[in-house]
């Protein structure tokens, strides 16, 4: 097949679909940026004025208990719900154009008569960027022997206001490279890519125009005696968690592993309890470090705030904007049974065996199957949510038993302490 | 730039950017990253290079949608950090017209799929598609050659 034919064959699967926008998005934009900077402007003349101590007054003090400021304490962004890749499954309100999302079912939630109509208050934490990102960097630079020259930082600009993206090391994804993303929880990875043992070419052919190259690799064998046992993994992790500046026990670490490889994490901790911040470290199928994640950043308190009954909090569960991300500790113990791992099947399975047949596409969608699920039973945890703006939140809410489903967690604040955005 | 010559700039451009979105986003959130796109050039205005605009503009939205699949994604989670810095379609978005090209598509890394699809979708040529990625012209055609053996390749392995 020559160039013109592949690039043809790729363009005829262009997933692209004609989504006019009007021309007065722009003009939108160019208001909002102008508002953006204004604002900023003004923030910076406050805080030359006052400095950064009188500021921070006036923030806490509109987050004392039950005073939500007039804008509430949090404003989510379109994409909150995404804490919980799981909520999305559940979702019963796609829209008709994500036609690969389809759900066979609609899901209801109802309370038990187990569940409690308490109210009370917790805490919300916020986290906050620790440290300096180019100091970081170079820590990480040194620990992993990463070289090269650091490529400049990227500062997406004003609609994302003091985010940057910092790299350093390879940027072709063929060996050592530094990401770090400085909002939210400030979270930066090493990845090696040169750890994974390399494909070895077993038969060479010849392109239209000369050019050789590898038609059929040799099929790669597991070295299963390389890979690094649980213990070793554990040591390993709190050795390298410690370097970087995460203290962790080892008891206090995930470890999972295959002929392919293993994987540890571990978790940041608040008041002695997990959240779902994680650090995590890999070693390829010979053993070498294959990848290390963290993040660069502190709990802050923010206050003490009202917070809705599980019972009340049920009805939420249905509705995407109130979702959060659990910790794994949490969701290994509440929710066991999803941790079963099916193998992936990625042959298509037509009528007759033939790849590719129309009658994978439904001809009539199917209509889905209503399900209900009775909630039984509650703990209460914190869950991790998104601002609007990217800034990672720790607040109250609830885990949710029922009938042995996984439910997605919600979160518990009273209503007017979150701007919700629109529902869709 | 005023706001006038801006938008006269950049107004034809909007259908580029809304079908380069639309490959690699949900539907219903294309809007929503254009705009932030168009709002963060209007800030950077001064950076653009005349005649490179739409370059430029596809730099950003690759942040965007980077971002926007980060966010999608537990930020916890390693496999799926590695995962959200890329900004390239997925194979899932083109199994729908051709399911052994997906397939094959999953052979490439993410640089190759961006660069493949700047190229073959976008219709870029080689040295603007080069821009958006801030490689030279000559990384990206090695780069680009090497894709399509890939894909080559693991189309040749189906058949």
């Amino acid at each position: 097949m020559n160039e013109k034919d592949i690039l043809g064959r790729i363009k005829n699967a262009d997933p692209a679909t004609d989504s006019p926008l009007g021309d007065d998005l722009i003009e939108g934009a160019i208001a909002s940026g102008q508002a953006k900077a204004k604002a900023a402007r003004k923030r910076n003349s406050l805080f030359a004025a006052v400095g950064s101590g009188a500021l921070a007054f006036s923030v806490v003090a509109s987050l004392t208990l039950g005073q939500a400021s007039p804008t509430g304490l949090i404003t989510l962004g379109q994409q909150q719900s995404a804490g919980s890749p799981m909520a999305s499954r559940e979702s019963s309100s796609m829209s008709s154009d994500k036609m690969m999302m389809i759900n066979p079912f609609i899901y209801s939630y109802v309370a038990g008569s187990g569940l409690s109509s308490e109210t009370g208050t917790d805490r919300v934490y916020k986290l906050e960027l620790d440290g300096d990102p180019d100091v970081l960097l170079a820590k990480l630079m040194r620990v992993f022997g990463v070289s090269g020259v650091t490529s400049q930082t990227i500062d997406v600009g004003p609609g994302a206001e003091g985010y940057q993206m910092l790299t350093a090391g390879s940027q072709d994804g063929l060996s050592k490279s530094i990401n770090i993303s400085w909002i939210g929880s400030g979270s930066w990875w090493f990845y090696d890519p040169s750890a994974y043992p390399q494909s070895v070419c077993a038969t060479f052919a010849k392109a239209d125009d000369g050019t050789e190259y590898c038609s059929i690799y040799e099929e790669q064998k597991p070295t299963p005696e390389l890979v690094p046992s649980v213990a070793e993994a554990k040591a390993e992790a709190v050795r390298v968690f410690k370097t970087i500046g995460f203290s962790v026990d080892a008891k206090n670490i995930r470890v999972s592993s295959d002929v392919w490889g293993a994987w540890a994490s571990a978790s940041m901790q608040l008041n002695g309890e997990d959240t779902p911040i994680e650090y995590s470290i890999s070693w390829s199928s010979n053993g070498r470090l294959a990848s290390v994640s963290g993040h660069s950043a502190k709990f802050v308190d923010k206050g003490e705030f009202k917070t809705i009954s599980a019972r009340d909090a049920v009805e939420r569960i249905s509705d995407w904007r109130y979702s959060g991300s659990i910790s794994s500790s949490d969701y290994e113990k509440y929710f066991p049974q999803n941790n079963q791992v099916e193998p992936y099947d990625s042959t298509p399975t037509t009528k007759d065996g033939v790849d590719g047949d129309a009658s994978l596409m439904p001809a009539v969608e199917p209509t889905p199957t209503p399900v209900t699920i009775v909630i039984n039973d509650s703990v209460k945890t914190h869950v991790m949510i998104w601002d609007a703006a990217g800034n990672t939140w720790l607040v109250p809410g609830y885990i949710f038993i029922g009938d042995g489903n996984y439910v997605s967690p919600v979160f518990s604040l009273e209503e007017g302490l979150v701007a919700l955005p629109p529902k869709q | 730039m005023t706001p006038e010559q801006f938008s006269e700039v950049f107004r034809e451009h909007l259908p580029a950017l809304s079908r380069y979105l639309s490959r690699r986003v949900a539907l219903d959130d294309v809007e929503d990253l254009a705009a932030n796109v168009f709002e963060i050039a209007w800030m950077k205005r001064a950076q653009v290079v005349a005649g490179e605009e739409l370059p430029w503009l596809y730099r950003i939205a690759a942040f965007q949608v980077a971002n926007y699949r980060r966010r999608l994604n537990t930020a916890s989670s390693f496999m799926r950090l590695q995962r959200s810095v890329e900004s390239a379609p997925s194979p899932e978005a083109l199994a729908v017209l051709d399911f052994d090209l997906a397939q094959a598509w999953k052979a490439l890394t993410a640089a190759e799929a961006e660069l493949l699809a700047l190229v073959a979708f976008e219709d870029l040529p080689i040295g603007d598609a080069a821009k958006v990625l801030q490689i030279t012209p000559n990384a990206a055609s090695l780069r680009l050659l090497k894709a399509r053996k890939k894909i080559e390749a693991a189309l040749a392995e189906k058949n």
